[in-house]
């Protein structure tokens, strides 16, 4: 699953931290998404979601055979 | 968010400073497991200075075979005090919370429990064509507290890698 977080966080311009003190989980895990290592709770998809104005599909999306 | 109910961070540190000691003992006189050489590290007593007339669910003697229920026993206490110690200190260590819990720390605590099982197995395989007779006893001791060392070295290592690697992002 790929994800668009950098670039809405830049729209935003929210660093990592900010994003994970706003979504209430590390930075290493607002990180770890980021790289597309970890895929997020829907809980936590939707709060960034909220964050960033959009809506989920918007930050994460299907790559191709998932 | 659903998280998993863990031990207060300070456990961890209650947990290293029960598990170091009882290590440190075994690795300077592999006998205290068995209770029989107790303390003689330490130039006490080899008789053991822990023996008290415990509760035995059973019993059996040397010179009747037939085990019997409900008896109290002498025995030698301090092999016991150590796997209380042990065991306390390795599910104090493991389940403990580390500084930043969410549910990616919860997702590594899962591959890191998987992995220790499977590197638990081929240890134990390993050592079940390597290490026979007698000697093999030390192997099932150390067995019943691998697992979970095991899980908290992979772990504390999955953390610091990911932390290692946040600082070079962003």
């Amino acid at each position: 699953m790929k994800n668009s977080i950098k670039v809405e966080r830049a729209k935003k311009d929210l660093t990592q931290g900010k994003l994970a003190d706003l979504t209430g989980v590390s930075r290493q895990t607002i990180n770890a998404i980021e790289l597309g290592k970890y895929v997020p709770s829907a809980l936590l998809a939707l709060k960034m979601a909220q964050i960033f104005e959009c809506s989920v599909e918007e930050i994460f999306q299907l790559e191709e055979g998932e | 968010m659903n998280k998993l109910k863990l031990l207060p961070r300070w456990c961890r540190f209650l947990g290293l400073a029960l598990v170091i000691p009882c290590i440190g003992m075994f690795v300077i006189d592999p006998e205290i497991v068995f209770g029989e050489s107790t303390w003689s590290i330490f130039g006490g007593d080899p008789s053991g200075r822990f023996v008290v007339e415990v509760f035995s669910l059973f019993d059996s003697s040397a010179n009747d075979p037939n085990l019997s229920w409900y008896a109290w026993v002498k025995n030698d206490l301090s092999n016991e005090l150590m796997l209380t110690a042990m065991l306390f200190g390795t599910y104090c260590i493991a389940f403990a919370k580390i500084k930043e819990e969410d549910e990616y720390s919860n997702q590594l605590r899962l591959e890191a429990m998987s992995q220790a099982l499977v590197y638990n197995g081929i240890i134990l395989l390993i050592f079940n064509w390597l290490i026979y007779d007698g000697l093999f006893l030390y192997v099932m001791i150390s067995q019943l507290f691998s697992f979970l060392l095991l899980f908290s070295f992979i772990f504390a290592m999955k953390i610091r890698n990911q932390r290692k690697l946040v600082t070079y992002e962003e």
